[in-house]
């Protein structure tokens, strides 16, 4: 989308998106000075006003931080920037139709990893988010998408691994040999929106067995 | 994955995931064709799931009814690769609209004056643009319906 367009001032303006925390980025044009500056307006799709974001006025910076004002899950957005450079050129341009819930890439989960003698549990903390519910609380991930569930494979060898997966956040693979090192690996899935996270991994030993000593 | 929806009485299931992943490849492009930004046809305030239970099977009929009759079967374009997208999303709303005949034809699928009343604002809207403008808009539109779909 291009309103006004001095070739060369500004490019890729596009968001990015990581457990719906939303950054509005660009990039300067081949033919821009360093001293070119900035400005960000947004609107949700519908509504007719464009709204200056405070703190992306005239900025040098070619990023700002949109999470607030694209919080309204069941919204859509659009976002504008405007480089103007010191010998008065200019250029605007606009993103696609953003769509928080469809554009937001999910984190790796956060996990620990607790090593036994015989077995290893993977316990998977909550993932805020910067989105409020109706009481004012920030929401999970699990909240926003219901059919959220974990994923999670212990490698044992190279030929043999071990799955499990479920919507619960603690998990435990049993059987395994003491004093010896696996990897785990977890992943979030969101089927229905086709997402799905980066894997956290840890490298954990299990612990020795002692009975007999 | 197919997907439960509750529609009142009338229960049917959908594929929805496919029909986003199908609608994704034509998505942006289709809705860069949009310049009506500041105007939107599906409103929250006449959504899916804000409409009471018994009155979403009508509502919901009447909506494919629109794309699979106004929407689909008049987005002009010269690209094939959209016209054969656009065919295969008609044929799942289709295949979607014949579950909710199902219905009607089991008396599960009432239109009270709520889901009259929404459906005459959502036409509204659509009427109020140029034909070929309110085409594009609504089919840029989808993945709201199919998000008041996914929550039903």
């Amino acid at each position: 989308h291009v309103t006004e367009d001095t070739p060369g001032l500004l490019h890729h303006v596009k968001f990015q998106s990581q457990n719906f925390e939303s950054i509005l980025m660009w990039d300067s044009g081949p033919t821009s000075p360093p001293d070119t500056v900035y400005s960000v307006e947004y609107k949700t799709y519908g509504q007719r006003q464009w709204l200056a974001k405070a703190g992306c006025q005239q900025t040098t910076r070619k990023s700002c931080n949109l999470t607030m004002e694209t919080g309204n899950l069941t919204e859509l957005y659009y976002a504008r920037v405007t480089a103007l450079s010191p010998g008065g050129r200019s250029a605007t341009k606009m993103t696609d139709r953003f769509s928080p819930l469809y554009h937001t890439t999910i984190k790796p989960p956060d996990v620990t990893c607790v090593p036994k003698v015989r077995s290893i549990q993977m316990m998977v903390h909550p993932m805020p988010t910067p989105i409020l519910g109706e009481d004012g609380h920030q929401l999970t991930l699990e909240k926003i998408f219901q059919d959220l569930f974990y994923r999670l494979e212990l490698q044992v060898n190279r030929t043999y691994q071990m799955h499990l997966e479920g919507t619960q956040r603690e998990y435990e693979f049993v059987g395994l040999t003491p004093d010896t090192e696996f990897i785990g690996v977890t992943t979030i899935s969101v089927p229905t929106w086709s997402k799905e996270s980066a894997p956290y991994v840890c490298r954990v030993r299990t612990l020795p067995d002692r009975t007999w000593t | 994955e197919l997907r439960t929806l509750r529609l009142g009485s009338c229960v049917i299931t959908a594929n929805l995931q496919a029909i986003r992943n199908v609608f994704s490849e034509i998505r942006d492009s289709v809705q860069a064709r949009d310049e009506n930004i500041d105007m939107r046809i599906l409103r929250n305030t006449g959504s899916l799931q804000d409409t009471k239970p018994s009155d979403r099977c009508c509502l919901l009929r009447h909506l494919l009814r629109l794309y699979l009759d106004r929407v689909f079967k008049n987005y002009q374009t010269s690209d094939h690769h959209t016209l054969r997208i656009i065919s295969n999303l008609a044929n799942s709303f289709l295949t979607i609209k014949k579950d909710l005949g199902i219905c009607h034809d089991h008396m599960t699928c009432h239109c009270g004056k709520e889901a009259t009343e929404k459906y005459r604002q959502i036409l509204h809207h659509f009427e109020e643009l140029e034909p070929q403008a309110a085409v594009v808009k609504a089919l840029g539109e989808l993945n709201i319906l199919l998000r008041w779909m996914e929550e039903m």
